[in-house]
């Protein structure tokens, strides 16, 4: 078998539960002697597995009030609140991050004079206080201590 | 967050919002939805409004070739130079005479602006946009 590929299926294991890198793989091929297993060629490095296709959000709504200082947040170029609401399918700890990206050319922009943004939340892990982050430059805001 | 400072319609697929949740960083990601994300209810425009006179016309009789000045105002949005203005007209109001429409900006010294127009099939003039609007206004 020496220099061979060798391809072993296991069947119904479990991907990873995000899109980080896993720990490498440690492979080792051994032989008996006496009852007992020593290592002949091994891998303990480099051998990652990492998916791509991230889990389903459900029933996703943004929702935009008119309530402003103005009372006017429905119209063009006005501040707003927005309200976001949807069901996750799997879990995310209480040190994960929500990631919401503004879409370009419509609906809504992030007001990069304004200092005052502010976010909550309802059905998480600390409460209703959270912790919200903004990037202009790439329409993102991130969300924090849920 | 602020609303855009246009509505654009109809919405295009990839004018979704994106949700994502993550582990800790930021950087790896669990659950995401990246279409058919939009926000309601939709934006609503504000009032272009005419002011005193309003409209007024250099001639008073029937088929005879007249000037029109409109006098609007926008409201507290603006206009930037490569905006346009699009007027649309009633039907059998003002009939196309063949010629080249000339448009002037009165509020500035009265230059001249591009203009575009469409017809009714009766031959009225249904929609008139100018351009540069406020670039010639400065």
């Amino acid at each position: 078998m020496a220099g061979k590929e060798i391809s072993i299926t296991f069947s119904q294991v479990t991907n990873p539960p995000s899109t980080a890198p896993t720990n490498s793989f440690v492979f080792y091929s051994q032989e008996q002697v006496s009852g007992t297993y020593y290592s002949i060629d091994g891998i303990e490095s480099g051998a990652t597995y990492a998916v791509s296709g991230l889990g389903s959000i459900t029933s996703a709504t943004v929702t935009r009030d008119s309530l402003n200082v103005d009372n006017d947040g429905l119209k063009v170029g006005r501040a707003t609140n927005f309200l976001f609401s949807f069901i996750i399918s799997n879990q995310v700890a209480t040190d994960g991050v929500f990631t919401f990206i503004m879409p370009i050319d419509s609906h809504a922009m992030i007001d990069e004079t304004s200092t005052d943004l502010s976010c909550s939340a309802t059905n998480c892990a600390s409460g209703a206080t959270v912790t919200c982050a903004v990037n202009s430059l790439t329409r993102t805001v991130t969300v924090t201590d849920y | 967050m602020k609303n855009m400072r246009w509505i654009k319609s109809p919405l295009e697929t990839t004018d979704s919002f994106i949700i994502k949740s993550g582990i800790s960083g930021g950087v790896y990601f669990i659950d995401g939805i990246s279409e058919s994300v939009v926000a309601t209810p939709t934006l609503i425009p504000d009032a272009l409004s005419f002011i005193s006179p309003e409209i007024t016309r250099t001639g008073n009789t029937v088929s005879s070739k007249i000037d029109w000045t409109y006098f609007i105002k926008f409201s507290s949005n603006s206009l930037d130079s490569t905006g346009l203005l699009k007027m649309t007209l009633p039907d059998d109001v003002v009939y196309d005479m063949g010629e080249t429409l000339t448009t002037v900006l009165v509020t500035n010294s009265s230059q001249e602006i591009t203009n575009s127009k469409t017809l009714y099939t009766s031959g009225a003039l249904n929609t008139i946009t100018f351009r540069s609007v406020c670039g010639s206004s400065g």
